[in-house]
């Protein structure tokens, strides 16, 4: 495993909102602007209301089952860093660690993150090669990891299912067109089995995983802080906040931002696309075309 | 002239990479960037696509973009991490080497030659002077790999 050796300072920022945009602007906004070297690492933790959430380089139309999403009021949106994609709602945890590239060290938060939670709840969580998190028996998925890197800083995210509905999470990942589309964009990897730690615990619950995990991050550092941040508040008056938000929010990012494609339609014919747009033309891709 | 030119090389751009390793200068990102006459062609070294693992997304700027050194040009994807990755030097987009799209595994089998990112018009000559030659590259590595 990577270097024991942790900083000396850290703060823990609690994020008050639900809106999974205004906590990826916001996370995205600290990733570019916090100097780790000279003030330390941060632990950022949120939930929001239910959101597909793809990875940078991936395809919701392969990805996300829009028409359900669309339907259900599930929010689709594409992050900045790598991986797969995700289902979250209120149940969920989003946990974001800020770090040097050089402390960057996923399986390290892993190892903390599910001690932890093995300690506070009746569950046996066991971080994975993929650096996905399983509860044993069953190896059944409960987090997933993704990661960013860039300007010698890097954050290491994941989810944490507390508790779920594994029949939504299960229509929402699965699109109608994932078979009908070529393309060289990242894939999700199904895991075999899915679940949550109130399955094992009834007594689990995301306020209290919240707090194990703070004072098991808390202990990595000499000096720790602990702030409760209004990013609804952040985003709306920080200028540059605002304009990740905006980005995030834009069909030009969510969907147009996928790599490009080939898509099949009934009738054998292929419409290719580009930037989100049918190729040569204006038109922004729909299967319906 | 005759005698002399069986005797040199025609030198291309693909030669020129191959050849000019010593005229190859580097970042403290790890990118490395080969100049000849007014164009730049840019990559990252093994040192990067080791420390990356199995590249399974390589995403590069597009032809025409202009950009400033330092400007986040794309970025790598490898085992869930996205990368940046940045410009050494100013200057406008030639071209983008599309076979990275479709093979992304290329950059870690070959990053020094077959995996170069993208070219480019430099618009700067100066701006070279700032990166590190081979031997100071080198230096720094191993400082790096110190620390880690």
């Amino acid at each position: 495993m990577c270097s024991i050796s942790r900083g000396k300072l850290s703060t823990v920022l609690k994020s008050t909102s639900s809106c999974i945009f205004e906590n990826l602007a916001y996370e995205e906004h600290i990733f570019r602007t916090h100097n780790v070297a000279q003030n330390g690492e941060i632990l950022l933790m949120w939930s929001n209301r239910p959101a597909v959430v793809i990875g940078r380089h991936q395809n919701p139309w392969i990805e996300v089952n829009i028409p359900y999403a669309n339907k259900n009021n599930i929010q689709i949106v594409r992050r900045h860093s790598g991986g797969g994609t995700v289902y979250h709602d209120l149940g969920n945890l989003n946990i974001s660690l800020l770090t040097t590239h050089a402390q960057h060290c996923r399986p390290k938060n892993l190892k903390f993150i599910s001690d932890a939670l093995n300690q506070q709840f009746s569950v046996k969580i066991v971080p994975n090669k993929r650096d996905d998190m399983e509860l044993h028996p069953g190896e059944r998925k409960c987090s997933g990891t993704a990661a960013r890197i860039a300007r010698g800083q890097a954050y290491h995210h994941l989810t944490l299912l507390v508790g779920a509905d594994l029949q939504v999470l299960s229509k929402s990942l699965k699109s109608p067109w994932r078979d009908k589309i070529e393309s060289n964009a990242t894939r999700s990897v199904r895991a075999p089995a899915v679940g949550f730690l109130k399955q094992d615990d009834a007594n689990a619950n995301v306020e209290q995983s919240k707090l194990a995990i703070v004072e098991a991050y808390r202990k990595l550092f000499e000096e720790s802080h602990i702030k409760t941040v209004n990013v609804a508040e952040e985003v709306k008056k920080n200028a540059e906040i605002s304009k990740i938000f905006d980005e995030l929010k834009a069909w030009k990012w969510i969907y147009g931002k996928s790599p490009k494609f080939q898509y099949s339609r009934e009738n054998k014919s292929i419409i290719e696309v580009k930037d989100g747009l049918v190729l040569d033309t204006n038109q922004q891709f729909s299967p319906d075309l | 002239m005759s005698f002399l030119s069986r005797f040199i090389p025609t030198v291309t751009a693909r030669t020129a990479i191959r050849f000019a390793s010593n005229g190859r200068l580097y970042t403290k990102k790890h990118e490395w960037i080969v100049v000849n006459q007014s164009v730049g062609t840019v990559g990252i070294t093994d040192f990067a696509t080791e420390q990356l693992g199995d590249v399974v997304f390589i995403e590069l700027p597009e032809a025409g973009v202009e950009i400033e050194k330092g400007d986040s040009t794309g970025a790598v994807e490898s085992v869930k991490a996205a990368s940046d990755i940045y410009a050494p030097v100013s200057g406008k987009i030639l071209e983008k080497n599309t076979k990275l799209e479709d093979e992304p595994g290329i950059i870690n089998k070959s990053p020094l030659e077959k995996g170069w990112l993208y070219r480019l018009e430099i618009t700067s000559n100066e701006q070279l002077n700032e990166l590190l030659t081979e031997e100071q590259y080198n230096k720094f590595k191993s400082e790096e790999e110190a620390e880690h």
